[in-house]
Formats: structure tokens, C-alpha cells, sequence
């Protein structure tokens, strides 16, 4: 039997009273799954996942990490959310918030600088990341300087070389050209097939395609409406156009009719 | 397409780091985390506003002239008891309007009115302004420098005039969290205008409460991304060297979010001629908040 990683039964967030997030969402994740969570914008995807990582907290129901029951009191304990953040890595939707010092070195090497290891294995890991993502021209530069596609670069390779068990990556997609788009769905496809367990939100269909097994759906009024295979979702039209992933447009170029299908980029 | 994965991504070494439990930064965290809290409950979602009170069921226009007229009241008055009395009719606003009173005292009287208190300490002494002597903490009797001999007291005028000034700045404090938070953020800024405030002046405060209220929240942000990666003990001079980047990063943040903003305003017809136009055009007068202020510093001037 495969090792579920979160359990979240019956959860509920809302920013205001009355103005749900989300209301009554359950499911499981087991170790080594691609999960996509789909949703247009504001349909509560990004509260989601910080959930997942700890960041906010259920205000119903309850949540559970590694099989252990995870709380705000927990998480306030040093020890116990130091332990739950190596295994769990998550990428902002955007990257500046996750940038704090002046290299890019200095960044990546954050983490590693952690952990016991000593200083030449903290630099070893750290010219292997910058290898890995091909930032090495970055390594002296100061994040906030560095473009869009950059900073998503250094904010992955400091959450990579913590190595976690769990990736969370929250609209990956966004802001990066299409060769790094490529790049990093390649990257993501070969984590996962080395056993990480990747769970992403996007409204960019084609990348949760390529990456995802498995997708869970949210509707505009913040309710799981779809959970299961990516691709039996993605042939839903009728369930895609419902949740606003995607949108007809009809018009006519010399007397022919044109139908076009557009889907958020 | 080729892809390098480093050997040592393929072990699980999750046993490596034996973090222990550090003060400061436990510290930094739970006032970030209350800073949140704030935020997210008492800023953004306006809970207290949208809640039903006596004060939540004033015109905020009302509300507004209120607290100015109490503002300068406030600075004209001298004698302690009845700003003891002002703080008591403050009290009963929060219950009346279902403030969460003590949690409130706690931060107003906390912060600002315990600096002016620092900042007003020196006044109590002899040295600083001359009155009769209420503590002797030297008799100036000793021989020594000229400045010394001297005896060192402390005086009933300047422990009466500091103790009117923390006073004033803390139940100042207390009547502009009664007016912000039991007003819908986005009413209060209107009614600024109808009782004469110009659109200039309320449009730049408009603009300054939005972007402290971005700046604040990616603060909130980069210190949660900071603890996703904080994954064991870290060294005091880490610490500092990281606070001290971070500080630098947001600083570098807000300067290009502040160039950022003015080229939104600029795309959108806003014109800096226009506005250096305007603004000499108002006197003083016109301006609510510089009277007070003029009080203020002379009443303060007549009590030192």
C-alpha cells in the first residue's frame, strides 16, 4: 500500500467570515504522485497548497502530513516545522517574496548551510544546483536584479537542494518563455519519476497535462468539483468551459464560421 | 533534452539536522505571525468595522470631524484628570462599539505613547527645565567640574508635563483606532473629502495606505518563505546577516515598486507639474492636521 503523504478531510478557509475560500474539501495525495490543481483565478488554488505546506490552517475538518495530525500550535514549535519543511518544498506564485539575501549563492545555499553538513558539501551541492538549473552565470548576482525567468530559477534551486520529499510549486509556469516552460516541465516529469512527489496549481492546461497524473478541479465558487485523472478532465469540455479553464469564441472570417478555444496561458 | 540530476538528489538524508529551538527568532516568528493576524483579521478583512456597534452606526463623516475636534481637545488640554476622563469615555466607545478593549490597550499604550515617554524621560530634570524639586537624585555638593556641582532633581513641572504627554499620545492614539476600525477602510477615505480635506491629499493617503498595506504583506511573505527554508539551528550572525538582507531586499523591493507605481500614475494621465501646482495652493489652514500639530508643539513648548 502506497505511504499517503497529506490527508485533508472536510477542510474550510476563508479570509473573511462568510466569503469562503473553500468550504468542506477532501482528498488524499499519496508518496510519488503528479498532482495538478486546476482552477481560474481566485477559485482558491494557491490557499489550497499553502495549506498543504503548513502556511495557513484549516479552519475545519482537519489535516494531516506524513500521517501525523498537523496544527497551528505544531507549526509553532521549531523543531517539529523545521522537520516538515525539509520534507516539504514549496515555490511561490511569485518568486521575489522568496528571495531574501544579496547572492544568488548565498540563496541556494541557505538551506544546505542547515543542516550539519560541512562547508565543502554545503559548496558542492550548491555549483551542482547552480549546474542542475545552468544558473551558474547568476552565482554573484543579487536576486531582486535578475529577470522574471531568473528569479523562478534561484527560487526553485533553493527550495531543490533541500532535496524534499514533497514539491509544491504554485503556478510554475507563470512568467517563464516557453524553452524555460519546456525546461522546467522536464525537470519536474524526472523528479517525479525519481520518486518526489509533485503537486502544482496552474490554469496553463498543456502543462498539467504533460506533468500530471492526476488533477483535482475547483470551481469558481470554491468547491472540488472534479478528482481524478488529468486526462479524463481534459477531454471534459463541458466541465473545463463550467469552472472557466476554458472559453468559445465564435466569428466569421469571409462567410466562414471559426470557433476558437481559448485556455489561460 | 539533457538534464544533470545530482547523484546525492536521489538519497533521502531527511535525518540530517538537529534543530533546537532559538529565542530570537521564535520571538521575530510569533510577532510576525500576530502581525499577520492583524492584518489578515483586523486590516484586510475589517472585521470590526463590519461588525455591529455603536460607533460602526455613525456616518464615518460624523466620525471624522469627531476625532479631529477631539484631536485638538485633546492637545489644548492641561489638566490630567480630564484627559483621564477623555481615556474613560474612550473605554466605553470600545465597549459600546465591541472593541476587544483590553487586547487594544495593550498595543496602543505599548509602543508609541511609551516612546514618547522615553523621549520626554530628559524633561523631567532639573538640567533640561528648571522647577521645584520633587526627587534629588544628586545633592551637588561634591567637589568636581563645574557642570556637576551642581545638584540634579527631579521636577514636579516635568513630571506633570511628561506625564500629559504620554496621556495625550496615548488616548490620541485611542480615538484614531476607534475611528479606523470601526470604519470600512475604503468610507473613511471618502468622507476625508467631504468634510474638506482636498483629493489631492486624500488620493496620496489613499495611495500610501495601499501600498503599506503591499509592502506589509510581502514582508508577511518573504518571512514565511524564509521559514518554509529554515530547516535547522542558525547561527547569530546568520541571523543578523540575514535579517540585515532582508531589510536591504525589501528596501530594494519598495524603491522599484515605488518607480513602478509612479509610471502606472504617470500611463494614466498624472502629471508631477500638476501636482506641485496644487499643493503650494493650500495654505496651512486648509490643511486639518497641521493646526494640531501647531498646538501640539506649542502647547508642549508652554509646558516644558
Amino acid at each position: 500500500m502506497l505511504k499517503k503523504i497529506f490527508e485533508l478531510r472536510q477542510a474550510a478557509y476563508a479570509y473573511q467570515p462568510g466569503e469562503n475560500v473553500f468550504d468542506s474539501i477532501s482528498f488524499d495525495v499519496v508518496a510519488g504522485e503528479s498532482v495538478a490543481v486546476l482552477g481560474a483565478n481566485g477559485s482558491g488554488k494557491s490557499t489550497l497548497l499553502k495549506m498543504l505546506c503548513g502556511l495557513l490552517h484549516s479552519q475545519a475538518g482537519s489535516f494531516k502530513a506524513f500521517g501525523e495530525a498537523i496544527s497551528e500550535e505544531l507549526l509553532e514549535d521549531d523543531r517539529f516545522a523545521q522537520r516538515f519543511h525539509r520534507r516539504v518544498g514549496f515555490i511561490f506564485q511569485s518568486s521575489d517574496v522568496q528571495l531574501f539575501t544579496s547572492r544568488v549563492e548565498d540563496e541556494i545555499a541557505f538551506g544546505p548551510s542547515q543542516l550539519g553538513l560541512t562547508e565543502q558539501e554545503v559548496k558542492r551541492r550548491t555549483a551542482d544546483i547552480l549546474k542542475m538549473l545552468d544558473i551558474g552565470h547568476l552565482r554573484d548576482r543579487p536576486p531582486y536584479r535578475l529577470s522574471g525567468g531568473e528569479k523562478r530559477k534561484v527560487a526553485l534551486a533553493a527550495v531543490l537542494i533541500l532535496n524534499p520529499e514533497v514539491l509544491i510549486l504554485d503556478e510554475p509556469g507563470a512568467g517563464l518563455d516557453p524553452k524555460s516552460q519546456r525546461w522546467l516541465t522536464h525537470l519536474l516529469l524526472e523528479l517525479n519519476r525519481r520518486g518526489r512527489t509533485i503537486i502544482l496549481s496552474t490554469h496553463n492546461l498543456e502543462m498539467a497535462h504533460t506533468i500530471t497524473r492526476r488533477s483535482l478541479v475547483l470551481s469558481e465558487d470554491h468547491r472540488l468539483v472534479f478528482d481524478g485523472p488529468t486526462q479524463q478532465v481534459l477531454s471534459d469540455r463541458a466541465l473545463l468551459s463550467r469552472v472557466n479553464l476554458i472559453d468559445e469564441f465564435t466569428h466569421e472570417h469571409d462567410e466562414n464560421r471559426h470557433i476558437h478555444l481559448y485556455t489561460h496561458g | 533534452m539533457e538534464l544533470y540530476i545530482p547523484e546525492w538528489m536521489g538519497e533521502t538524508d531527511h535525518q540530517l539536522g538537529t534543530s533546537v529551538k532559538t529565542g530570537s527568532g521564535r520571538f521575530v516568528g510569533k510577532s510576525l505571525q500576530s502581525l499577520k493576524r492583524i492584518m489578515t483579521d483586523d486590516v484586510l478583512a475589517e472585521k470590526w468595522a463590519r461588525q455591529p456597534g455603536f460607533l460602526q452606526t455613525l456616518r464615518p463623516e460624523y466620525k471624522v470631524a469627531g476625532c479631529i475636534f477631539i484631536l485638538v481637545a485633546l492637545s489644548l488640554l492641561r489638566d490630567y484628570r480630564l484627559l483621564l476622563f477623555v481615556w474613560a469615555v474612550s473605554l466605553g466607545l470600545m465597549i459600546a462599539s465591541g472593541l476587544p478593549v483590553l487586547t487594544l490597550q495593550k498595543r496602543i499604550w505599548g509602543i508609541i505613547p511609551v516612546i514618547t515617554l522615553l523621549v520626554g524621560l530628559p524633561a523631567v530634570l532639573n538640567i533640561v527645565s528648571d522647577g521645584t524639586p520633587l526627587i534629588t537624585l544628586y545633592q551637588g555638593e561634591i567637589s568636581g567640574p563645574a557642570a556637576l556641582s551642581k545638584p540634579v532633581f527631579v521636577t514636579r513641572q516635568g513630571v506633570e508635563a511628561v506625564t500629559i504627554l504620554f496621556l495625550r499620545s496615548g488616548i490620541s492614539l485611542s480615538m484614531v483606532a476607534l475611528l479606523v476600525m470601526t470604519t470600512p477602510i475604503a468610507r473613511l477615505f471618502k468622507s476625508l473629502q467631504s468634510i474638506g480635506i482636498p483629493a489631492q491629499f486624500a488620493f496620496i493617503m489613499e495611495m500610501s495606505y495601499r501600498y503599506l498595506i503591499m509592502l506589509l504583506k510581502t514582508s508577511i511573505e518573504m518571512y514565511e518563505a524564509r521559514r518554509m527554508r529554515t530547516v535547522g539551528p542558525l547561527k547569530y550572525r546568520q541571523q543578523m546577516t540575514l535579517l540585515s538582507s532582508s531589510l536591504g531586499f525589501l528596501f530594494a523591493k519598495s524603491m522599484l515598486l515605488a518607480g513602478e507605481v509612479f509610471q502606472a500614475m504617470t500611463a494614466r494621465c498624472y502629471s508631477v507639474a500638476k501636482c506641485k501646482q496644487v499643493v503650494p495652493q493650500e495654505s496651512a489652514a486648509s490643511f486639518p492636521p497641521m493646526p494640531i500639530i501647531l498646538i501640539g508643539a506649542d502647547n508642549a513648548k508652554k509646558d516644558f
